[in-house]
């Protein structure tokens, strides 16, 4: 799919290539003057240009397959022992990541649904959940699993009712063991509206409530992810539901290529771009944290039918989430009624949950703060700033400053 | 799959040992845990092998928004006229990367007289 994106894409390129300093030409204004002058020089070159942007753009699509097939042989495979669970149903773990001793705040930490876990233990050099143990503090990721029979028919209010609470009142009891109050919550991604209605229904459960790059306001989405939400706007929910349903029915779950190809779309030569940076990339802690983001990135989750019903109809095409219309195990959910301590991460080069659609859930908590670090969706997690603008600020905020 | 290949360079000896010596681990992009069916162990891409995002806008370098140097002039014959055609090129499709790039990321209403996408 990449491949043929990227093939498709330099062809339009190739044909286009004689017009590039027409003022018609689809220049974007950042791009447009160096555009525009590359068009003229192209022009100098005369009957020679087709064939020179032909081959030009062969020697790159060879630079991507260069890189696949880099990362394809690429000999690092992630082997971070899990840590022991302290609770488990289904498919679901509560992973506890403690230290022996550690007598700092109990965290637990809710990822996405739609990705794996261990995002937030990718590589010894970027695991979140093992920094903040080496602090001091006891951090408890929920691994949903992979839905088996157990979840097949799960919608987000069985998630919630099923693995989400029971999860919350499990770190609640070791936080009562240890003389603490109630745990901190981490959400990441979709994983920070479950946070979100824990810590707005059962403030018990919750002391401190963390939050990063979690959609909430999906009229505000960006770029292609706002193109392609308006077109799927314009469908019907019902419709939509059948469908997404049928596949549930036909294949027990939807498919990871169904979400793949959707994230794919939100930026179609993404791919080409980062492979071909990755065949000259040289060997070293970059280049395996390319391959160890990859497999992740690769190594997707089916969803369960019911829950991409609601995500894909009730947040996506509808926005019952701003809309205060979310209902969550039988009752909407009031990121108003938050009185935990809040403070959200919302990156403005983040793609998947854009600054607008992001920052809408902060501003909907009462006296939540907003820190917006130089970084993506999963830069937030494990780039090269992370540390420095969202582990630090999130430790302190976790150890209550 | 994971402890076997990536893809055509690893599977060639998950291959040799055949489906059932793989480990029962999940593949990348299987819908079930163990070895894929018969009928689709070594056809390539029944992995997913390339990925949707990186670790965007950050440390990427120029790359990040398709806006390298012009990677093509190490290898673009060169005219006599100074700039060659294939310099020329390279700064085109540098040029059109880039362009493709902002489009991802600001959306197609950018373009001019692209209609916008009111919801």
């Amino acid at each position: 799919m990449h491949l043929a994106a990227a093939a498709a894409n330099y062809s339009q390129a190739i044909s286009l290539q004689a017009l590039a300093d027409d003022p018609r030409f689809p220049w974007t204004p950042e791009v447009k003057p160096e555009g525009r002058a590359s068009g003229r020089g192209l022009a100098q070159a005369g009957e020679a240009a087709p064939f020179a942007v032909a081959a030009e753009a062969g020697r790159r699509l060879r630079e991507m397959l260069e890189g696949i097939e880099r990362y394809q042989a690429h000999p690092l495979r992630r082997t971070l022992p899990d840590p022991p669970a302290v609770w488990a149903e289904g498919a679901a773990r509560l992973l506890d990541y403690g230290l022996p001793g550690a007598r700092g705040p109990v965290v637990l930490a809710t990822p996405s649904l739609v990705n794996r876990a261990y995002i937030l233990d990718l590589h010894p050099a970027r695991s979140l959940m093992r920094w903040l143990a080496a602090r001091g503090m006891r951090p408890l990721l929920l691994d949903w699993g992979l839905p088996g029979p157990a979840e097949a028919g799960f919608d987000l209010s069985d998630y919630f009712r099923a693995r989400v609470l029971p999860a919350a009142e499990t770190a609640a009891e070791l936080a009562r063991a240890a003389g603490q109050g109630a745990p901190a919550h981490l959400g990441y991604c979709m994983g920070g509206a479950f946070a979100t209605a824990l810590a707005a229904r059962r403030p018990a459960l919750a002391g401190r409530l963390a939050l990063i790059g979690s959609p909430w306001d999906f009229s505000r989405l960006q770029g292609l992810g706002e193109a392609i939400a308006a077109l799927a706007a314009k469908e019907d929910p019902a419709e939509v539901r059948a469908r997404i349903l049928a596949v549930g029915e036909a294949l027990g779950a939807v498919p990871v290529d169904a979400l793949q190809t959707v994230f794919a779309a939100l930026d179609p030569t993404l791919a080409l771009r980062k492979f071909r940076r990755f065949a000259r990339q040289p060997e070293g802690l970059a280049a395996e944290l390319f391959v160890a983001t990859e497999d992740w990135l690769n190594d997707g989750v089916t969803l369960s039918a019911p829950a991409a019903v609601e995500i894909a109809t009730g947040w996506y095409m509808r926005n019952l989430t701003a809309k205060g219309e979310w209902i969550l195990d039988g009752e909407p959910v009031v990121p108003e009624a938050v009185e935990a301590p809040t403070l959200a991460f919302c990156a403005p080069s983040d793609r998947i949950s854009p600054p607008g659609c992001a920052e809408a859930l902060p501003r909907a908590i009462p006296g939540a703060r907003l820190r917006r670090p130089r970084t993506g969706h999963v830069g937030m997690i494990i780039g090269s700033r992370a540390q420095a603008e969202v582990w630090e600020p999130l430790a302190r905020f976790l150890e209550g400053g | 799959m994971r402890g076997g290949s990536r893809g055509r360079a690893r599977s060639a000896g998950a291959g040799a040992a055949g489906p059932a010596a793989a480990p029962a681990v999940r593949r990348r992009g299987a819908l079930w845990p163990g070895p894929a069916p018969a009928n689709l162990t070594g056809v390539r891409g029944w992995e997913s092998t390339v990925a949707r995002r990186e670790i965007d806008g950050d440390g990427a370098g120029p790359q990040a928004h398709g806006a390298g140097t012009h990677a093509g002039q190490g290898h673009a014959p060169k005219g006599a006229g100074g700039e060659g055609p294939g310099c020329a090129a390279a700064r085109y499709l540098d040029a059109w990367d880039a362009n493709q790039s902002e489009v991802s990321r600001l959306g197609p209403q950018v373009l001019p007289g692209f209609p916008g996408f009111g919801r």
